[in-house]
């Protein structure tokens, strides 16, 4: 014997064009003497007629031209991520110059080159993933539940990165105020160098973070919810 | 039920994907022809999803970036268009997830001035409203289901679920949905 929610699926089916003749019979004959699934008969087709004016009236007035052109611009991002990159590294050897005695800025500033070259490296890396990332398992098998993996992966990831960012800053800053060197000025290099990472901090703080935790709350992950 | 939306069949598909690889001119047509092809639907369905007329333009735009970067790359495990709607859903419930929480839906609705298009259009608001407030999994049931032009058998190879599961789903979405309206 059927109960209601199996009409309920069926009056789905005949919504969406899947019923067959048989079961359009029985649904009917169903529906004649069951208020509550006529109820849901109509709250389904209310539901799906407004849904379908809503997307189309929406569709009409976008501007595919400027859709096009933002894409367009969003491609080129990766390479404004790279020169992003370029100038950190410029930013540093800045740093390095302005902290350092005359006579040993270039000798220091060709020491620091390995680490802007990692800099730069780093940087290009990033950019590749993040064009890649809404890629990334598109086509594992449960659609929701990798996709919920990939979000809980992205919180711990962007907590602990807070987490990590704090104490660099910490440190950075002490060594700014307590640091001796005969060679280099440490005020103007650790805090130079505690600038960016000061930045970075914040950008994770107050943007990158909640915006996972929402869209972790989102998917239904428990841990999305508190720090 | 509404005329059904653009869409794009396996040969098309098979055809835009041999212009990607070939490169050059024929790449920068295929692209076109996959943008022209399925720009209304996904903007449906990001719609639905995001609740906002800014952040769908945004995840429709993440979306034709994240192909013109992977698409010459793309296996063909699944149906072009499948592998596209997957990406889709991401970008949506990214894009939602962008807006900080309380900002407000889009709130103009289709319709005119008249006492009749005012009620209708209180009654589109409010199911908007009570869309907004389900879960995404729930919420990315209804929204697939309300693009014109899938299957079932085609959401089920989006959500990587069993076809009979999509109905149940679909089933319990649908009555949280009222539940959400009722409260």
């Amino acid at each position: 014997m059927a109960s209601c929610a199996d009409f309920e699926i069926d009056i789905e089916k005949r919504i969406h064009g899947a019923l067959d003749e048989p079961g359009r019979a029985r649904l009917d004959e169903h529906l004649a003497g069951c208020e509550t699934c006529r109820a849901y008969q109509a709250a389904a087709r209310e539901a799906e007629a407004v849904m379908s004016l809503r997307a189309r009236t929406a569709a009409a007035t976008v501007d595919w031209t400027r859709v096009e052109r933002g894409i367009r611009a969003r491609i080129y991002g990766s390479v404004r991520m790279l020169g992003a990159a370029v100038v950190a590294a410029a930013y540093m050897a800045g740093m390095v110059w302005l902290s350092t005695t005359p006579a040993l800025r270039e000798a220091r500033l060709l020491r620091t080159l390995p680490a802007m070259g990692i800099l730069v490296v780093l940087v290009a890396f990033v950019a590749a993933y993040s064009a890649r990332r809404l890629v990334a398992m598109a086509d594992r098998e449960e659609m929701l539940e990798t996709y919920r993996g990939l979000v809980l992966a992205n919180v711990q990831w962007a907590r602990r990165m807070q987490w990590a960012t704090a104490a660099i800053v910490a440190f950075l800053l002490y060594k700014a105020l307590t640091g001796r060197a005969a060679t280099f000025d440490p005020t103007v290099y650790y805090g130079g160098l505690a600038l960016p990472m000061a930045a970075a901090w914040f950008y994770l703080r107050t943007v990158k973070l909640p915006r996972v935790e929402r869209e972790a709350r989102d998917l239904g992950i428990a841990d999305g919810a508190g720090r | 039920m509404a005329a059904r939306l653009p869409e794009l069949s396996s040969a098309e598909e098979a055809e835009i994907l041999a212009g990607v690889r070939a490169g050059g001119a024929a790449r920068r047509e295929a692209s076109d022809r996959l943008f022209r092809g399925l720009r209304e639907p996904l903007h449906a369905l990001c719609m639905h999803v995001t609740g906002r007329r800014a952040d769908a333009e945004d995840a429709v735009q993440e979306v034709f970036v994240a192909l013109h970067r992977a698409l010459p790359e793309f296996r063909g495990a699944s149906r072009l268009t499948t592998w596209v709607y997957r990406i889709a859903l991401r970008a949506a419930f990214r894009a939602r997830a962008r807006r900080r929480d309380g900002e407000q839906l889009d709130p103009e609705m289709p319709g005119g001035g008249g006492e009749a298009e005012m009620a209708t259009r209180d009654e589109a608001i409010r199911a908007v409203a009570g869309l907004a407030r389900l879960p995404a999994g729930p919420r990315a049931v209804l929204s697939l289901f309300a693009v014109d032009g899938l299957s079932h058998r085609e959401i089920a190879d989006i959500l990587g679920i069993p076809e009979g599961t999509v109905w149940s789903r679909l089933h319990a979405a649908r009555r949280m949905l009222i539940q959400s309206l009722s409260a």
